[in-house]
C-alpha cells in the first residue's frame, strides 16, 4: 500500500467516526429524553422510586417489574 | 511556566502546516475544495487561539500567584469558617462525605449539614455523627424539600463564619483545601473562591474522558479566568464564599438550574473578584453512564444559559461593568456559539473530505491536533494532582467525546429557548467517593 493510499484510508477513518459519532451523540441524547419521560410518568428517579417503594410498602408488583425492565434496558 | 514549553513543538508544527496549507490553496483549485480548505483552516485557528488565550492566561496565573505568594498565615490569623453541605437522598455516601469534612486541617470551623426532604435515611446517618467540642463542631437540620438553593441559604442562616465553604454531599474535599482557599480573603474585594474538581470513579471510558474534560477543560478555564479574576462559575464541589457579600446580593437564587454560576455573576455584578486556587481539590464521583452524563450537562447547559441570560441587561454594559460585560459574552460563545460552529465545521470539512480530494489535507490536520492535544494532556497532568494516565484519552477527547457533548449542548440550548420544561433531576450516584 503506498503513503498516498494510506493517507486517504486514513481520511476516510477519521470521516467515519466523526460522522458516527454524530450520529451517535443526536441517538443517545433523544433516548437520554425517551428515559426521563418514562421516569418522570412513575414520578421520580429509578433509584429513588425502588427506595422509596421498598420503604414504605406501598408499590405494586407492577411497579417493580417496570422499574427492573427499565434498570436493565438503560 | 517552564511547563508550558511542552506545548512549542507542537505549536510550530501548527504554524509550519499552517503556512503550508495557505500556499496550497492560493496555487487554485475548484471552489469546492477551496471552501474545505478554508473552513478547515478557518476552524483551526479559532480552535488554537482559544487553546492558546486559555494557556497563555493559566500559565500567567501561575505565575503571579507564585510572585505574589505570603508565607503561610499564623493559626491566629485564619478565621473561622463554616462547611455547608446541603443534601438530598445521600444515604450512600454522606457518611464518607462528613467523615472526610471531620478531617480537615484548619484550626476552626463548623460543618453545617442540611437535609433537604430526603426520602432515605440521610438525616438519621447524619444526625448521629453530631459532635461539638471546642474548635469544631457538626450539627445537622432538616427541611421540607425546596431544592439546593433554599438548603443552602438555610445553612448560611445558621452559620457563624465570616467564611464559608459550599461543597457537594457526593464529594470529598482535599484535607488542605480551607487553608489554602481562606487566605485569599485577606483582599477585600474577594467575594469567593473555586477550587479544582477531580472525579474520583474513573472506572470507564465516559469517566475517564470526564476525568481529563474536568483538568483540560473545566480547571484550566478557571485558571485562565482567574487571571483577571474573573472566574465565571464557583463549582458545586467546592467553592468558598464571603458571607458578608453573599448575604448582601440576598444569598442562593432559585430561579435558574445553575445556582452557582448565577451566584458567581451576581457576585462580579456587585464589584467582587473571584479567585481560583488549584490545589484545593474536591473529589467527586462523575456520572458512568452515557445517558446520566447527558443529563448532567442538559442541567448545566440550560442552567448556564438561564443565569447568563438572567443578566443579559448588562451585556452592553461595557462602561459601567466591563469585566461582567466581557464575561457574558464569553459564557453566550461558550455556550451557544462554540458548539454550534464546532459541528457545522466538522460537517462541512467531512462533507468536502469526501467529495474533493483533499482527504489527505484532513489526516495531516488530525495528526498535528491529536499532537497538540496530547502537549495540552501532559501540561494539565503537570500542573494538576492527576494522573499522567489521562493523557491517553485525548486521542478520542476530540474525535468522540467533544462531539456528543456538543450536540447535547447544541439540543439543550434549542430546548432552553423554546421553552421546554425541565426538572433538576438528581444523578444515581454509585457512592464511589
Amino acid at each position: 500500500m503506498s503513503t498516498d493510499q494510506l493517507l486517504t484510508l486514513m481520511a476516510y477513518l477519521i470521516v467515519a467516526i466523526t460522522a458516527a459519532t454524530m450520529i451517535f451523540g443526536v441517538v443517545a441524547y433523544f433516548l437520554y429524553k425517551i428515559r426521563e419521560k418514562r421516569r418522570a410518568k412513575t414520578g421520580s428517579s429509578g433509584a429513588e422510586n425502588a427506595k422509596e417503594i421498598e420503604k414504605k410498602g406501598t408499590g405494586t408488583p407492577q411497579n417493580m417489574r417496570y422499574f427492573v425492565r427499565r434498570r436493565i434496558t438503560l | 511556566m517552564a511547563k508550558g514549553l511542552i506545548l512549542l513543538p507542537a505549536l510550530c508544527l501548527l504554524v509550519y502546516y499552517g503556512a503550508k496549507h495557505i500556499t496550497e490553496i492560493s496555487a487554485g483549485s475548484d471552489p469546492l475544495t477551496k471552501a474545505g480548505a478554508l473552513t478547515i483552516l478557518i476552524f483551526s485557528a479559532l480552535v488554537v487561539s482559544r487553546y492558546l488565550f486559555l494557556l497563555l492566561f493559566s500559565m500567567l496565573n501561575l505565575l503571579a500567584n507564585i510572585l505574589r505568594k505570603e508565607p503561610a498565615p499564623s493559626q491566629h490569623d485564619l478565621p473561622f469558617v463554616s462547611v455547608l453541605v446541603p443534601c438530598y437522598n445521600e444515604e450512600g455516601v454522606i457518611e464518607r462525605s462528613l467523615e472526610s469534612l471531620m478531617t480537615i486541617d484548619y484550626p476552626s470551623y463548623e460543618i453545617i449539614v442540611v437535609d433537604d426532604g430526603s426520602v432515605d435515611d440521610t438525616y438519621a446517618v447524619a444526625k448521629a455523627m453530631e459532635f461539638n467540642d471546642e474548635n469544631r463542631s457538626l450539627r445537622v437540620f432538616k427541611k421540607p424539600n425546596a431544592g439546593k438553593a433554599s438548603a443552602l441559604n438555610y445553612a448560611i442562616e445558621r452559620s457563624r463564619g465570616e467564611l464559608f465553604l459550599a461543597v457537594d454531599a457526593d464529594s470529598r474535599v482535599s484535607p488542605d483545601s480551607l487553608r489554602l482557599m481562606a487566605p485569599y480573603f485577606k483582599d477585600g474585594r474577594v467575594g469567593a473562591v473555586a477550587g479544582s474538581v477531580y472525579v474520583v470513579n474513573t472506572n470507564n471510558i465516559w469517566t475517564n474522558l470526564q476525568a481529563l474534560e474536568y483538568i483540560q477543560g473545566l480547571n484550566l478555564v478557571r485558571n485562565g479566568q482567574a487571571f483577571f479574576r474573573l472566574v465565571n462559575i464557583v463549582p458545586g464541589p467546592i467553592g468558598m464564599f464571603r458571607t458578608e457579600a453573599v448575604e448582601s446580593i440576598g444569598g442562593y437564587s432559585d430561579d435558574t438550574f445553575a445556582e452557582d454560576c448565577d451566584l458567581t455573576l451576581r457576585l462580579i455584578e456587585a464589584g467582587y473578584g473571584i479567585d481560583y486556587e488549584i490545589d484545593a481539590v474536591s473529589y467527586t464521583e462523575a456520572p458512568e453512564s452515557l445517558l446520566d452524563l447527558l443529563k448532567q450537562r442538559y442541567r448545566w447547559t440550560r442552567g448556564i444559559l438561564q443565569s447568563s441570560l438572567k443578566h443579559r441587561g448588562k451585556l452592553l454594559a461595557v462602561v459601567s461593568n466591563p469585566k461582567l460585560s466581557l464575561l457574558l459574552w464569553y459564557m453566550l460563545f461558550e455556550a451557544i456559539l462554540w458548539p454550534a460552529v464546532s459541528i457545522a465545521a466538522n460537517l462541512f470539512i467531512l462533507f468536502t473530505s469526501l467529495v474533493t480530494g483533499m482527504a489527505q489535507m484532513l489526516v495531516y490536520w488530525w495528526i498535528i491536533f491529536t499532537i497538540l492535544d496530547i502537549s495540552a494532556g501532559i501540561y494539565c497532568v503537570s500542573v494538576t494532582k492527576e494522573r499522567i494516565r489521562l493523557v491517553f484519552y485525548t486521542i478520542y477527547y476530540r474525535i468522540f467525546f467533544i462531539n456528543i457533548i456538543n450536540i447535547a449542548k447544541v439540543l439543550a440550548t434549542a430546548e432552553e429557548f423554546f421553552g421546554v420544561e425541565m426538572s433538576w433531576g438528581k444523578l444515581e450516584r454509585k457512592g464511589r467517593i
